[in-house]
């Protein structure tokens, strides 16, 4: 486990761009080949309804940018100093999108910027990495972080794509005194079947059978889709998420009724509902709606969750505790003290000559 | 116990309408009737019924649960032997 605390650095402006398009479960259930029974069970049982995706040739880049201009309504951009952005839906294969981006925003060419390909834990290492850049001396980081999952969740994957959102969000992150944070991070290579795009990188290699539908029990998909093999990564989540809050407390010296809010990632509703069992403590302290409006951000889940639901809560000081877990296999959660937090209201995506 | 398995089967079975599930023996395989969500849903049923009858929350879930060959919820006596060791555990 690698642990690591940060002191005198503050988390000054979170925003979050969704998709422009709302679809429901209804509208979709003919593509999973799912019957109006089952699309009531999905309702009623797993809280599907909807989910924002984005239309044709829209980026995460592009929702990103909408959240960053956001923020920059408020804070100065001159003193931005680096550009992180996590994502797995980067506008090209090479080079960076954050260096793209960075020209787009006009942070000038005195900035460094890279991207980390992440997904459900992108948020935390993300902020670890802003964290440390800022701890090495320099003023402001920007992270972005988010994916246009609709780009590898197959439209026919029943067992996948009713889950997934896309969405963008900017974080901007600043020195300042008296503001602690607390990382506890893990990765495990040794399941990374268990969630990944298997065709288009080096080791397979696009190809016309990358394109090619294959029908499986859980659903058609191809080999450029995400796959999921969702009772691995249950049984993994349920075996290292509560761990991981053990570990947390313990080296962050702080009890469960220290934190006042506890922003997990949005993946599945069980495990939210079996944390909050264990902490005992209530949707109110540990928010579990995002998917069912949203559908699952990805490495923007958890700031779009402060965006989507936690908006007006953060002008007191309080002690928040974020979490994120999937593809990797890679998990890590932080405690950050969180104070006067600029916050608007999540934003569905606007083309510029809609602005 | 085995009432309250049978209920929460119920419960469940009133959206699935699996015509296994009506007439519950010993050797029900439950992890083969049921899909993925099935299971989630039940864990949570069981689980809410178990606390309200005991007072106390008890984890049901681990990572055996989704695992064809570890699963406690191969056949209903496994299941409430599972949960019968959960209990004195």
């Amino acid at each position: 486990m690698a642990k690591i605390h940060f002191k005198d650095i503050k988390i000054s402006a979170i925003a979050t761009t969704t998709g422009d398009k709302k679809v429901t479960i209804e509208e979709e259930a003919d593509n999973f080949g799912y019957d109006e029974k089952m699309v009531k069970r999905l309702k009623k049982r797993m809280g599907f309804n909807s989910r924002y995706i984005v239309s044709d040739k829209i980026c995460t880049s592009d929702l990103s940018i909408q959240s960053t201009e956001v923020i920059f309504e408020k804070f100065d951009k001159d003193d931005v100093e680096a550009l992180i952005f996590v994502t797995q839906t980067p506008d090209y294969k090479a080079p960076s999108t954050a260096i793209i981006m960075a020209d787009r925003l006009g942070l000038g060419t005195d900035i460094v910027a890279y991207d980390i390909n992440l997904g459900c834990s992108g948020f935390i290492n993300g902020l670890l990495n802003a964290y440390s850049l800022l701890n090495s001396g320099l003023k402001k980081v920007l992270l972005c972080v988010g994916d246009v999952a609709s780009n590898f969740a197959y439209y026919k994957d029943k067992n996948l794509t009713p889950l997934m959102g896309d969405a963008g969000s900017a974080i901007l992150i600043e020195k300042k005194e008296g503001f602690n944070a607390d990382f506890v991070l893990h990765s495990d290579g040794g399941g990374y079947k268990h969630l990944m795009i298997s065709d288009g990188g080096c080791r397979n290699p696009f190809s016309k059978e990358s394109l090619k539908e294959k029908e499986f029990e859980d659903g058609i998909r191809r080999g450029v889709d995400m796959y999921m093999n969702g009772g691995e990564i249950f049984n993994f989540t349920i075996k290292v998420v509560p761990k991981m809050f053990d570990e947390l407390f313990k080296y962050a010296k702080v009890s469960k009724e220290d934190i006042d809010y506890f922003v997990l990632h949005q993946a599945n509703k069980y495990i939210l509902q079996n944390i909050a069992k264990k902490l005992e403590i209530g949707e109110d302290k540990l928010p579990m709606n995002t998917m069912t409006i949203y559908g699952n951000q990805n490495s923007a889940s958890i700031p779009g969750t402060i965006n989507g639901f936690l908006y007006d809560k953060f002008r007191d000081r309080k002690k928040v505790l974020f979490a994120g877990f999937g593809i990797g296999l890679s998990w890590g959660a932080c405690i950050v003290d969180f104070e006067d937090v600029y916050l608007p209201k999540s934003q569905t995506y606007k083309a510029k000559d809609e602005k | 116990m085995k009432k309250l398995i049978e209920d929460a089967l119920r419960e469940i079975n009133e959206d699935l309408e699996s015509k296994e599930l009506e007439n519950i023996t010993d050797e029900t395989p439950i992890f083969e009737i049921l899909d993925s969500m099935a299971i989630l849903d039940l864990i949570l049923e069981l689980e809410s019924r178990l606390q309200k009858k005991y007072g106390k929350y008890i984890q049901i879930a681990d990572e055996t649960i989704m695992d064809s060959k570890k699963t406690p919820f191969k056949t209903f006596k496994a299941l409430q032997q599972f949960l019968e060791g959960k209990l004195d555990g």
